[in-house]
C-alpha cells in the first residue's frame, strides 16, 4: 500500500514537472511572437549606422545614391 | 529620428528603417536616403554566346559581354545562380568595373552586345542604366535579362536604351509566383506589355518545373496570353529544369514534356517556340513559319547554319522578326 502511494507520488511529480516545462515553452513562444509583432509595427531596434557604414567601407562597397525611392506619404522622389 | 525610406524600383516597395536593406540585399537606407551598394561592382563577368541568354532572334553567333552583381529581388526556389543572387555584396567577390570600363571591355573583346544578366539586373538599376546609355552611344546592343518585376516608371526610363529583353515568364498563375518566387504575376505581365509597346525586342523563357508548372492547362494559358497580348512573333523558349538550390529533390524536366509544350505553343499559333537546355533537340532550330524550312540550325549554343538573309527567309522571302544585324 505504502509503496503504491510512493510510486503514485513520483508519477505525479514527474507529470507536474512536464506540465511546468510545457507551460514555460508555450509562454516563451508567446512572448517571442508578441515581440515580433511589436517590432513589425515599426518599433525596430535601432541600427548603429556608423557601424554599418564602417562595415561597408571594410567590404570595399561605396554607397551610390539610388533612383526611385521616396518617403512614404510624400511625393515620389527621383534622384 | 530620420524617416522611413520606401524603395520604388520594384513591386516589393520595401520600407526601410535607417541602416536596413531591401529584399534585394543591395539597396540600403543610410541617413534617410536610399543607396545602391553595387554600382560598378559586378561579381560575375563573362563573355557568353548570345544564344545562352537565350536570344535566338538577335545577332546569331555573336558574343555578349555579360555581367551581374550580387543580390536579387526574387527568391526562386530553382535559381541556378543562387550563390550570387541570394547573397549580399559582402559575400561575393566583386571587381571595380565602372560603366566606361564595361563598354571598353565589351568593345575590346569584340562583343556586339552587353547583357545585364545572371542575377536580376533590376536590382543594379542605376549601374545598368548608365552603362546602357554609354553602350548605345558606342553602337552596342543592350540586353535586359530579367524577371521583369519592376515598377513602370523606372522601366519606362530604361526602355529607350535597351534594344532587347530576355524575360523569364516563370509561370502563369499568381499562386506559382507567390510560392515559387516570392513575387507576383500581374506586375510581370504589365512590365512585359510595356516593353513590347516601347519597341523592345522580346524573347520569353518559361522554365518548366516538374509537378509545379508542367500541366498542359498552364502551358496553354501561358501561350494564349502571349499570343493575345504580344502576338505570334514573340519567341518563346521552354527551358529544362535541372535540380538546383531548394529543389534538388525534383527530377529534371522530361524531354517529352518539353516537346509537348512546344507542340502546344505552335498549336496556339505562336510562330517561334523553342526548347532549351537539351542541346540536340530540333526545338533549338528556327524554322520559317510560312514554308517550314530550316532557317537556323543550332546545337546547344552553336549556330551551324543560318539561312536568314537581311531578316528574311532565304527560300520564300518571308520576314523573320528579330535584330539580325
Amino acid at each position: 500500500m505504502t509503496n503504491t502511494t510512493k510510486s503514485g507520488d513520483k508519477l505525479l511529480i514527474v507529470l507536474l514537472v512536464l506540465i511546468v516545462l510545457m507551460m514555460g515553452q508555450i509562454m516563451k513562444e508567446n512572448v517571442a511572437s508578441i515581440r515580433m509583432a511589436v517590432l513589425a509595427n515599426g518599433a525596430k531596434p535601432k541600427v548603429d549606422v556608423d557601424k554599418v557604414k564602417a562595415q561597408l567601407r571594410q567590404a570595399g562597397l561605396k554607397p551610390y545614391e539610388a533612383q526611385y525611392w521616396g518617403i512614404p506619404g510624400a511625393q515620389p522622389q527621383k534622384d | 529620428m530620420l524617416p522611413i525610406v520606401e524603395c520604388r524600383l520594384c513591386h516589393h516597395r520595401c520600407r526601410l528603417n535607417e541602416g536596413e536593406r531591401g529584399q534585394c540585399r543591395v539597396r540600403i537606407n543610410l541617413d534617410g536616403k536610399l543607396y545602391s551598394l553595387v554600382y560598378g561592382k559586378p561579381c560575375s563577368v563573362h563573355i557568353d554566346p548570345i544564344e545562352k541568354k537565350p536570344l535566338y532572334h538577335v545577332l546569331p553567333a555573336s558574343a555578349s559581354f555579360s555581367l551581374a552583381t550580387a543580390g536579387c529581388n526574387l527568391r526562386c526556389k530553382f535559381c541556378q545562380n543562387w550563390q550570387i543572387s541570394q547573397s549580399p555584396p559582402e559575400e561575393t567577390e566583386n571587381i571595380d568595373l565602372p560603366p566606361e570600363s564595361v563598354v571598353r571591355e565589351a568593345l575590346n573583346n569584340r562583343c556586339r552586345s552587353i547583357a545585364y544578366t545572371y542575377s536580376d539586373p533590376v536590382i543594379f538599376y542605376e549601374y545598368m542604366l548608365d552603362t546602357a546609355k554609354l553602350a548605345k552611344q558606342n553602337g552596342l546592343i543592350n540586353i535586359f535579362r530579367t524577371a521583369a518585376f519592376i515598377e513602370e516608371a523606372p522601366l519606362l526610363e530604361l526602355c529607350p536604351f535597351i534594344q532587347t529583353a530576355s524575360v523569364d515568364l516563370k509561370g502563369i498563375t499568381e499562386e506559382y509566383y507567390e510560392k515559387m518566387c516570392s513575387a507576383r504575376l500581374e506586375p510581370v505581365l504589365q512590365a512585359i506589355k510595356i516593353m513590347h509597346r516601347q519597341g523592345v525586342w522580346l524573347e520569353l523563357t518559361n522554365l518548366i518545373v516538374p509537378t509545379w508548372n508542367d500541366k498542359e492547362k498552364d502551358i496553354q494559358d501561358l501561350c494564349r496570353w502571349i499570343k493575345d497580348n504580344l502576338g505570334p512573333d514573340v519567341p518563346l523558349h521552354f527551358s529544362r529544369f535541372w535540380p538546383m538550390h531548394q529543389l534538388k529533390s525534383l527530377p529534371p524536366t522530361p524531354e517529352k514534356t518539353l516537346a509537348r509544350a512546344r507542340e502546344i505553343g505552335l498549336a496556339a499559333g505562336l510562330h517561334y517556340v523553342y526548347v532549351g537546355n537539351i542541346p540536340e533537340h530540333e526545338g533549338n532550330n528556327t524554322y520559317c513559319p510560312k514554308d517550314g524550312k530550316l532557317l537556323i540550325h543550332r546545337i546547344g549554343y552553336s549556330t551551324l547554319e543560318n539561312n536568314i538573309i537581311d531578316g528574311k527567309c532565304k527560300f520564300c522571302v518571308t520576314n523573320i522578326p528579330g535584330l539580325w544585324a
